[in-house]
C-alpha cells in the first residue's frame, strides 16, 4: 500500500521506449527510512519521473524531518 | 586567559560545563535596582509598565513582590535609587515617588487567597511591630495557624509612632485587614515574658522584638532578630527580616534544609552589565504639588529608567538576533539540543547558522564565546552522526574541489629549485579574483629574493567550521606535506583567516601578504573616504590590523570618519559556512554588519578579505578588496561576486594559466560542453546549489544512455543522474553545439522501482 501516489497528469513520454508514462509502485529512501509510492514510470523501462513539485515539496519536508531525528 | 579558556568545551553535554558557560552571560541577570532591593522589587519592570501608562499593572506586580504594599510604598526608603544606573544622567530614578503614586492612583489592599491548604504547626509571634506582621503575614499565606502577641494597644511598632510621618492611619488600617482575613489570631495587650512556655502550644515561635532576649536557648524552632543586626533601618528591611523568619521556620517544620539556595535572599549586588555608552544626561521630573506625583508625572519619570539589560553582542549580531535570545537561552538550547536522544532536533538550524566570528567574545565584558560553543556541538553533532547531512556538504564539496587536481598544487617558482617563500592566496581570492592572485604572484616573485613558490590550497577552514574534524586532519595533511616537500618556506598569505589557520592549526609559519606589500608603498596622496572593515580572521591578530591600517593610509584612503571597530568588527556573513547552511540567515548577518560599517552615508567600504567584498557587493554595498586598491585599475578585476559555478571554473583557470604562462607547461584542457542558461534559472541553481557542473554530468549521461523523458509537446527532454548524495534533474534540449537548459532541480531521497522486472535505476 503506498504511502502517497502522484496523481497530477504527466505528458512525459519515456523517449527511449516511445511509451506514455505510468502510475508504478517506487520505494523513497533516505537515512534508513523507507516509503513506498505510486509515481510515473516507463512501463517497459521503468524509467522513474519525479517532478520538481514534489522533489521541492513533500520530498524535501521528508527528508529535512530525517535529517533532524 | 579568558574566563572562556578553563571552560573545557570537549564535554558541551555535561551539565557543569553547560553552567559554567552560562554563569559567564549576565543577560538575565536582575537590574541593579532589584537585586538591592531586599525584596527584590522589579523597578525596572515597574517603569516599564508605567512608562507604557499600565500603572494598574505596575502596582499589581508591586504588591506581588512586596507584603503590605500600601504600606511600603509610603515608607520605603528606597535602597534602590542609591544604585540606579541613572543617578550620573540626571538622577536616579525617584522610585520612591513612583511608588507612593502607584499607591495613590491605583492602590488597593491585598485580598487573601480564597483557599489555603491548612498546615498542622502553630506559629507564635511575639511583637505587632511590622517584622511581626510581615512574618504573620507570609506564614499564614502558607497555611499555618499563626497568634501575633502584642504588649501594647496598637499594631506596627514604631511605623505609627511619627517614623514616618507620611503613611495615613487608614492605609495602615486597610492594610491590616489582611490579617483577619488570613485568621491571624491577634492577642493585644499581651506581654510575654517567658518564650519557652510558648512552645508547649507552639510548633514554632518567633521574637520579633529586640526587647526579649534569648541567651543560651538552643531550640532551633525559637527564631530571634539576631540575623537582622546588620540590616539597615526602613519598612522594606522590616518587611525582609520577617519574611526571612518567616522562611526559615516554613524550613524547619518541612524539614528541608534551612540555608541551600537562599544565597540572594536579601541585598545582593548583580553581575548584570548595562552599556552606558550612549546614555544621555535627562532630569528628574520634580512633581508640582506637595502630594507628589500626578500619574502624568510618574509616567515621565518613569520613563527615565534606563530599562538596564546587557545584550550589546546580540544587539550586533544578525545571528543572534534572528533566533531572538540571548546567549544564556542559546547556550541552554544547545545543550538541550545535544541531549536528545530520540525525537526532533528544532536546534540544529541554529547552531549551524553561526558565523563563528566571535565578535560576541570581543563584545561581551565576560568574554563569553559563543562560536566556541556552537563550534564545539558541530563537532558533538558529527562525532555522533547527527549532523544533518546536507547542512555543509554543499561547501564541503566546493573545499574538495579546491583540494583536488582541479585547483590545488604547490611548486617552487619557476626556475627555482628552492623557496625561501610561499604564496598562500587562499581558496576564495582565486574563486573571485583570479588575476588579481596572478599580478600579485607575479610582483611577489620579482621583488622578493630567494624565491617564491606558489600553493592553490584551501587551508581547510571549511571544514573546521563544519565540526569534521577528520576531513580537516586530511587537509592539513595535504598542505603539510606540501610545504614540507617545498622546504618549509615562510608563507605568505592573501586572506587572514587562511593567516591564523595555518598558524594555530598548522604550526606553519606565515605572515600577512599586506606586511609585504606595505614595503612597496611607502606613503601616498588623497584622501578618498572608506570604512576600513578588519576580516574576522584577524580579530585578535594587531599586527595585521595594524599593518593594514598602514597600508590603506599608505595608498591615500581616508578612513578615519568611522571609529576603527578593530576587535569589535562585525561578520560579513560568509563565517561558519552559513551562505551553505541557509542564505537567508547570512543575508540577514551581512545586512547588520552594514549597518554597523557603512551606516547611512554610505561611504564605500574597504576590506582584505575577498568573502567580506563579495557578501557586501550582494547586498548592493560600495565595497573593494584590498588588492583592488592596492593595484588601482593597472590589473584585471573581476569586482564581482561569482556564482558557486564560477569560483570553481575561476580556480581551475587559474591553475591552468598559471601552469602554462609561468611554469610553460603544456596542459591538457577537456572541451567544456556548452550551456545555454538565462538569468534566472541562474539565480535559482544558485539559490538550490545546482552547479553547472551537475548539469553537465545529468546531460553526459542522458545523451549518453539516452534514457531521457520526453515532452511531446515542446520536443524537451528530462532526464536524471545521482551523484554521491543527490539526484539531479534536468530538463534541456540540444542547441548548436550544446544544450538549452530549461530547468533544474535535485533531491536527496534515492528511489528504486519496486518491480523487479523492470528494476529503474538508482
Amino acid at each position: 500500500m503506498a504511502d502517497y501516489q502522484y496523481d497530477e497528469e504527466v505528458n512525459l513520454r519515456c523517449a527511449k521506449c516511445d511509451l506514455p508514462l505510468e502510475t508504478r509502485s517506487v520505494t523513497l529512501s533516505y537515512m534508513d527510512s523507507a516509503f513506498p509510492v505510486g509515481l510515473p514510470a516507463c512501463p517497459k523501462c521503468g524509467m522513474v519521473y519525479i517532478p520538481e513539485e514534489l522533489a521541492r515539496g513533500r520530498m524535501l519536508h521528508v527528508e529535512q524531518s530525517l535529517e533532524d531525528k | 586567559m579568558s574566563k572562556m579558556d578553563t571552560i573545557n568545551l570537549e564535554n558541551i553535554t555535561s551539565q557543569e560545563v553547560l553552567h559554567q558557560v552560562e554563569a559567564l552571560c549576565t543577560a538575565e541577570e536582575p537590574a541593579a535596582c532589584a537585586s538591592t532591593c531586599p525584596l527584590h522589587i522589579d523597578g525596572r519592570e515597574i517603569c516599564r509598565l508605567i512608562s507604557s501608562g499600565d500603572t494598574l499593572g505596575a502596582f499589581k506586580l508591586y504588591q506581588k513582590q512586596a507584603p503590605f504594599a500600601l504600606i511600603l510604598a509610603y515608607t520605603c526608603p528606597a535602597p534602590c535609587e542609591k544604585v540606579c544606573l541613572r543617578k550620573d544622567f540626571g538622577g536616579a530614578l525617584l522610585m520612591s515617588e513612583l511608588e507612593k503614586m502607584l499607591a495613590k492612583t491605583e492602590g488597593k489592599p491585598e485580598k487573601a487567597p480564597l483557599f489555603i491548604p491548612k498546615k498542622g504547626k502553630k506559629v507564635a509571634i511575639i511583637g505587632g511591630s511590622l517584622k511581626g506582621l510581615s512574618a504573620a503575614h507570609y506564614l499564614a499565606k502558607k497555611g499555618y495557624p499563626v497568634t501575633l502577641f502584642e504588649k501594647t494597644g496598637t499594631l506596627g511598632g514604631k511605623l505609627l509612632k511619627g517614623v514616618p510621618t507620611e503613611l495615613p492611619l487608614e492605609v495602615f488600617e486597610s492594610e491590616m485587614k489582611i490579617l483577619t482575613s488570613l485568621k491571624v489570631k491577634l492577642e493585644m495587650n499581651t506581654e510575654i515574658t517567658n518564650v519557652q512556655s510558648l512552645r508547649e502550644d507552639f510548633d514554632g515561635v518567633y521574637v520579633a522584638t529586640t526587647a526579649l532576649t534569648l541567651a543560651g536557648s538552643e531550640d532551633k524552632l525559637v527564631i530571634d532578630t539576631k540575623e537582622d543586626a546588620n540590616l539597615p533601618p526602613g519598612s522594606v528591611y522590616e518587611i525582609f527580616a520577617g519574611r526571612r523568619a518567616g522562611t526559615t521556620l516554613d524550613r524547619l517544620f518541612q524539614g528541608v534544609n534551612v540555608s541551600a539556595g537562599r544565597e540572594r535572599e536579601g541585598s545582593y549586588e548583580t553581575t548584570l552589565f548595562t552599556n552606558l555608552e550612549n546614555v544621555t544626561e535627562k532630569p528628574q521630573v520634580v512633581p508640582e504639588a506637595d502630594t507628589g506625583y500626578t500619574k502624568a508625572e510618574g509616567i515621565q519619570e518613569a520613563s527615565r529608567c534606563l530599562q538596564c539589560k546587557c545584550e550589546m553582542c546580540v544587539d550586533k549580531c544578525g545571528f543572534l538576533k534572528e533566533y531572538g535570545k540571548n546567549p544564556r537561552q542559546y547556550v541552554r538550547e544547545v545543550y538541550n539540543n545535544l541531549a536528545i536522544a530520540m525525537g526532533t532536533h528544532h536546534a540544529n538550524k541554529m547552531i549551524n547558522t553561526c558565523a563563528l566570528c566571535q565578535q560576541c567574545e570581543a563584545i561581551c565584558p565576560n568574554g563569553l564565546d559563543m562560536s566556541k560553543v556552537f563550534l564545539a556541538a558541530r563537532e558533538k553533532m558529527v562525532a555522533t552522526g547527527k549532523m544533518p547531512p546536507s547542512a555543509f556538504e554543499f561547501g564541503l564539496l566546493d573545499m574538495d574541489y579546491s583540494m583536488s587536481e582541479n585547483h590545488f598544487m604547490a611548486k617552487h617558482q619557476p626556475g627555482f629549485s628552492t623557496s625561501k617563500y610561499l604564496f598562500f592566496p587562499g581558496c576564495q581570492l582565486t574563486a573571485s579574483e583570479p588575476d588579481l592572485v596572478k599580478r600579485t604572484y607575479q610582483d611577489l616573485q620579482m621583488e622578493l629574493p630567494g624565491g617564491v613558490g606558489l600553493m592553490l590550497s584551501c587551508c581547510g577552514v571549511l571544514a573546521k567550521w563544519a565540526g569534521e574534524r577528520e576531513q580537516f586532519a586530511r587537509v592539513k595533511e595535504q598542505i603539510t606535506l606540501a610545504w614540507e616537500d617545498l622546504g618549509k618556506p615562510l608563507v605568505i598569505t592573501a586572506c587572514p583567516t587562511c593567516q591564523q589557520t595555518l598558524k594555530t592549526e598548522m604550526g606553519i609559519a606565515a605572515k600577512s601578504l599586506f606586511e609585504v606589500l606595505k614595503e612597496w608603498r611607502p606613503g601616498g596622496q588623497g584622501s578618498r573616504q572608506m570604512v576600513l572593515h578588519h576580516a574576522c580572521g584577524s580579530r585578535h591578530d594587531e599586527k595585521t590590523k595594524a599593518v593594514v591600517s598602514e597600508l590603506t593610509s599608505h595608498l591615500g584612503i581616508d578612513f578615519t570618519k568611522r571609529p576603527d571597530l578593530s576587535a569589535e568588527s562585525p561578520c560579513c556573513g560568509y563565517g561558519g559556512l552559513v551562505p551553505v547552511v541557509d542564505e537567508e540567515v547570512a543575508g540577514k548577518i551581512t545586512k547588520v554588519a552594514l549597518k554597523q560599517l557603512s551606516e547611512d552615508d554610505k561611504l564605500p567600504i574597504l576590506t582584505y578579505c575577498v568573502n567580506c567584498r563579495d557578501r557586501f557587493l550582494m547586498q548592493g554595498q560600495e565595497a573593494y578588496h584590498l588588492l583592488e586598491v592596492f593595484y588601482d585599475g593597472s590589473a584585471k578585476t573581476r569586482h564581482e561576486p561569482p556564482t558557486y559555478s564560477e569560483r570553481q571554473d575561476n580556480r581551475r583557470r587559474l591553475k591552468i594559466e598559471l601552469l602554462r604562462e609561468l611554469w610553460e607547461e603544456e596542459v591538457e584542457e577537456q572541451i567544456e560542453m556548452e550551456l545555454i542558461i538565462n538569468q534566472e534559472l541562474a539565480d535559482k541553481l544558485e539559490k538550490t546549489h545546482i552547479l553547472e557542473s551537475d548539469i553537465r554530468q545529468v546531460i553526459g549521461h542522458a545523451e549518453a544512455t539516452k534514457e531521457r523523458l520526453i515532452d511531446p509537446e515542446s520536443g524537451h527532454y528530462t532526464a536524471y543522474y545521482r551523484l554521491g548524495n543527490v539526484t539531479f534533474w534536468v530538463e534541456y534540449l540540444p542547441q548548436g553545439t550544446g544544450y538549452q537548459v530549461f530547468n533544474s532541480y535535485s533531491h536527496r531521497m534515492e528511489f528504486v522501482l519496486d518491480d523487479t522486472l523492470t528494476k529503474g535505476r538508482s
